[in-house]
C-alpha cells in the first residue's frame, strides 16, 4: 500500500486526503449506527439478555424457541400476507396511476401534486389520520358505507378486518412515491417508439402492453425489491393505528412489531428479539437474491 | 462577502456548541463551586407545569446550594431510555417510579432510603399507608410516594334523563347495573339512539383488575407467586363482563378497541363508564361535565365487595447519584406538604401526603371529586411482583376472552398456565 501511495503525485495525495475527510463523517456514522449495531445484534441473538448487563450465552436456544413459538409464526404469516397482497397492489396501482397522469388530461399538474402528497407526509400523521378515517364510531369511511346502505365495519377493532385496514394504508402511502418513479420512467421512454407504433396502427392498449410496460421493467424490478423490503419491515402504521394491548394488535402483528415487543417491552426477551430481527434480515436477503436471479427472465436489460 | 459568511457560520457554530455543552452539563453536578445540580426525570407532560413550579420553589429556597432541572421523557420511551441511562451510569438523580419498582430494586440501581429515614427519624405516616407499602420491597423503603389513584364510576345524567331511567344509588350491585343497562339498552333502541349503556377501558387498572378481586378472585396471590386468573371466581367475573357485551348492555369489544371508553363517555356516547382518577381533569374539562351532566359514584359490588385497586407514583433516587444528601432533601420537599398541596390545588394528582389531600376536592367545580377520595380510602395496592413477562401474557389472555376469540375458560386456563410457568421459573 505504502509503495503504491508514493506513485501518486503530491497534489493527488492531497486531493485524496480531502476526499477521505469528506467521506469520514458518513463512514463513521454508518459504522457507529449501522455496522456495529448489526453485528452486535447478531451476537445478542445467541444470548439470554435481561434488562441490564450482557446476559448469558445460550447458543442457538433463541432460534430453537422461535420454531415452536406460535406468536412468531403468526407474525411471520402476517408479514407474508402483507407482502404477498401489498407488493402487487403497490406496483399495479403505481403503474396504473402513473399511466393516467402521463396522459394529456386537464388538471394534470393538480393530480400529480395530489398524488405526491402522501409521499411527503410523515408516517405518524398518516397513521393517526387513517385511524380516524377508519374509526367505527366517527370515521368518514364508515359514514360513507352507511350512506350507501352498507353496514358499518370496525376496521381496526375487528380481528377479521384489521390486517386489510393495515394493507389499505400501507398501499395508499407507498403508491404515492412509486407513482413518481414510474412516471419518470415512462417519460424516459424514447418517443420514437411510440411514433413508430402509431404509424403501424397500434391501439393504445397494444402500445401500453408492448412498449410502455416492457420499457418499464428495470424500474418495476427496482420497485418490487424496494417495496418488498419496505413491507417486510412494516411497523410504523401498525404501531400507530392499533392500540398495543388490544387483540387487533396481536392479530395484525408483523415480525418487526413482535421484535419490538420482545426487545423493548419484555425485560427478559431482548436476545430473543435480536434473533427475530436476524431471521427477518435473512428472509429479506434470501428473497432479494431470488429476485436478482429471476431478474434475467423478465427484466429488459440495456438499451 | 464570502469571508463574512464564513465568519458568521463559525460564530453560529460556536454559539450552538456552547449551548449544547451547557445543555448536557445538567447530569453531572461536578462543578466545584457552583450549586449542586440534580436532574429529575418524569413522563407526564400534563403534570409538568405544576411540578416545574414546585421545583422552582425548591430551587429558590436553596439558591446557590441545589439546582434541580427537570427532564420530561414521554411515557412511550421513558422506561427504555431509563434502562439505557442506568446501564451507562448516566441516569437521572431522582426519577418517577410506579409498580415497576421491584424490577429496579432487583437490578440494584435504586438507593435504599431506610438510612435516610432513620437518620433523621423522618415520619413516614404522613403518607397514605398503602402507597408507602407499595414501595417497600423486602423491608426496605425505596420511594417517597407522590400520589395515589382510585377508580370510580361516572354517569352521564343527561342520557339517564333522556331515556327515563333512574340513576343508581351508592351501594349498588352488578345486578342493579345489569338491570339499569337493560332499561337503557331498550330505551335507546326504541328511540333509535346510538349510545351504549356501559363502556370501559380495556386495560387492567380501571376495569377487569377490579372485577377479579371484587368477585373474590385474584390476579396475583398475596405472596406474589401465583397467578389467580383461572380461579372460578376470576373466570366468573370476566364471564360477567363478556355477558354484558353479548347482551348489548356494554359496547362491543371492537368498538372499545378503536375508541377508548372514556372518550366515548365524554363525547356523550355512553351512560356509564368505569373511570380512574387520573382522568379527573379530562372529565372536569369536558363540556359534558361543564354542563353539569356528570355524576360520580362508587363502583357496584360484585360477589365480595366494590373495593378498587390503588396505584400511584413515587420518587426514587438513583444508586449512582453523586449528591445523595441533596437528592434526599429534594425528594422530601417534592413529596412534602407544600408541594403536594400545590399539586392538589391544581388537581393533577391526589396527594399521598394525607394532610395535603383536602385541596384536591375543592379544585373541581364540575364533578364531585370526593368520590375519588372515598374510593381511595378503601383501595388496595395494585398487585405486582415486579416481573412483567407474565403480566403481558395475562393481558393477552384477558383480551382474548373479552374479544371472544376464545371462551373465558380457555383463555384463562391457557393464560394462567403460561403465566404460572414464568412465575415458577422466576420465583420458584
Amino acid at each position: 500500500m505504502k509503495n503504491q501511495a508514493r506513485h501518486f503525485s503530491r497534489l493527488r495525495r492531497a486531493e485524496m486526503r480531502t476526499a477521505y475527510i469528506f467521506i469520514l463523517p458518513m463512514f463513521a456514522g454508518l459504522l457507529l449506527f449501522s455496522v456495529i449495531p448489526f453485528i452486535q445484534n447478531i451476537l445478542y441473538s445467541f444470548r439470554r439478555m435481561g434488562t441490564f448487563g450482557e446476559g448469558t450465552f445460550i447458543g442457538l436456544k433463541n432460534y430453537q424457541d422461535l420454531l415452536t413459538d406460535d406468536t412468531f409464526w403468526l407474525a411471520l404469516r402476517n408479514t407474508a400476507f402483507y407482502a404477498v397482497v401489498g407488493v402487487p397492489l403497490v406496483i399495479i396501482f403505481s403503474i396504473f396511476l402513473a399511466h393516467q397522469i402521463n396522459k394529456k388530461i386537464r388538471g394534470r399538474t393538480i393530480y400529480r401534486t395530489l398524488l405526491f402528497i402522501p409521499a411527503v407526509t410523515i408516517p405518524a400523521a398518516i397513521g393517526i389520520l387513517w385511524r380516524w378515517i377508519l374509526n367505527y364510531q366517527y370515521g368518514i369511511f364508515n359514514w360513507i358505507l352507511e350512506k350507501l346502505g352498507l353496514p358499518r365495519i370496525s376496521w381496526l377493532g375487528d380481528v377479521k378486518y384489521v390486517r386489510w385496514a393495515i394493507i389499505l394504508v400501507v398501499v395508499w402511502s407507498m403508491v404515492s412515491y412509486y407513482v413518481i418513479i414510474m412516471l419518470a420512467a415512462m417519460q424516459g421512454v424514447d418517443s420514437s417508439y411510440y411514433e413508430a407504433a402509431r404509424l403501424d396502427g397500434a391501439s393504445s392498449r397494444q402500445v401500453f402492453f408492448k412498449i410502455t410496460l416492457p420499457m418499464l421493467t428495470p424500474m418495476i424490478f427496482f420497485s418490487v425489491i424496494m417495496v418488498t423490503i419496505g413491507i417486510l419491515q412494516i411497523f410504523d402504521f401498525i404501531y400507530l393505528m392499533v392500540d398495543r394491548q388490544t387483540l387487533s394488535y396481536t392479530y395484525s402483528m408483523s415480525l418487526v412489531t413482535y421484535f419490538y415487543e420482545c426487545a423493548f417491552n419484555k425485560s427478559s426477551m431482548r436476545g430473543y428479539g435480536a434473533a427475530i430481527s436476524v431471521v427477518l434480515a435473512a428472509i429479506i436477503m434470501v428473497i432479494t437474491i431470488i429476485q436478482m436471479i429471476g431478474k434475467k427472465y423478465w427484466v429488459r436489460s440495456g438499451e | 462577502m464570502k469571508k463574512k459568511i464564513t465568519a458568521l457560520l463559525l460564530a453560529l457554530t460556536l454559539v450552538l456548541s456552547a449551548t449544547a455543552l451547557t445543555g448536557c452539563g445538567g447530569g453531572g453536578g461536578e462543578s466545584s463551586d457552583g450549586p449542586v445540580s440534580l436532574t429529575l426525570s418524569l413522563w407526564d407532560e400534563a403534570q409538568l407545569p405544576v411540578i416545574q413550579e414546585n421545583v422552582d420553589a425548591f430551587n429558590a429556597a436553596h439558591e446557590g446550594e441545589i439546582e434541580v432541572t427537570i427532564e420530561q421523557i414521554p411515557w412511550d420511551t421513558y422506561w427504555t431510555k431509563l434502562d439505557a441511562s442506568l446501564e451507562t451510569n448516566e441516569a437521572p438523580d431522582v426519577f418517577w417510579m410506579n409498580t415497576y419498582v421491584q424490577k429496579y430494586v432487583d437490578a440494584g440501581v435504586l438507593e435504599p432510603l431506610d438510612s435516610y429515614i432513620e437518620g433523621e427519624s423522618f415520619d413516614m405516616s404522613v403518607y397514605a399507608e398503602g402507597r408507602v407499602d407499595a414501595y417497600n420491597v423486602d423491608g426496605q423503603q425505596y420511594a417517597l410516594p407522590k400520589g395515589l389513584d382510585a377508580v370510580v364510576v361516572a354517569l352521564n345524567t343527561e342520557l339517564f334523563d333522556r331515556y327515563g331511567v333512574e340513576l343508581p344509588q351508592e351501594g349498588w350491585t352488578w345486578d342493579d347495573m345489569r338491570d339499569i343497562a337493560s332499561q337503557l339498552r331498550d330505551a335507546i333502541a326504541a328511540a333509535g339512539g346510538s349510545e351504549y349503556p356501559i363502556v370501559m377501558e380495556l386495560d387492567a387498572q380501571p376495569s377487569w383488575m377490579n372485577f377479579l378481586y371484587q368477585n373474590g378472585g385474584n390476579y396475583l396471590s398475596e405472596d406474589g407467586k401465583t397467578c389467580g386468573i383461572a380461579l372460578p371466581e376470576s373466570k366468573d367475573a370476566i364471564q360477567q363482563v363478556v355477558d354484558l357485551m353479548n347482551n348489548e348492555q356494554m359496547a362491543p369489544y371492537s368498538v372499545l378497541t378503536e375508541t377508548k371508553g372514556t372518550d366515548l363517555f365524554i363525547s356523550g356516547q355512553a351512560a356509564i363508564v368505569f373511570i380512574g382518577s387520573w382522568k379527573s381533569s379530562v372529565l372536569e374539562d369536558s363540556s359534558l361535565a361543564a354542563d353539569g351532566k356528570v355524576q360520580l359514584i362508587q363502583m357496584p359490588s360484585m360477589a365480595v365487595d366494590n373495593k378498587t385497586n390503588m396505584g400511584g407514583l413515587g420518587y426514587v433516587m438513583s444508586a449512582n447519584c453523586e449528591n445523595k444528601e441533596a437528592a434526599w432533601e429534594f425528594m422530601k420537599y417534592i413529596t412534602g406538604e407544600e408541594a403536594m398541596a400545590h399539586e392538589a390545588e391544581e388537581g393533577i394528582d391526589i396527594p399521598a401526603y394525607l394532610s395535603a389531600q383536602a385541596g384536591y376536592v375543592e379544585n373541581f367545580q364540575n364533578i364531585n371529586a370526593q368520590a375519588f377520595m372515598d374510593a381511595s380510602a378503601t383501595g388496595f395496592a395494585y398487585p405486582s411482583n415486579g416481573n412483567f413477562d407474565w403480566t403481558t401474557i395475562v393481558d393477552d389472555a384477558m383480551q382474548e376472552a373479552l374479544g371472544q376469540v376464545k371462551t373465558v375458560d380457555e383463555a384463562m386456563d391457557e393464560g394462567a398456565a403460561e403465566a404460572q410457568a414464568i412465575l415458577d421459573e422466576v420465583f420458584g
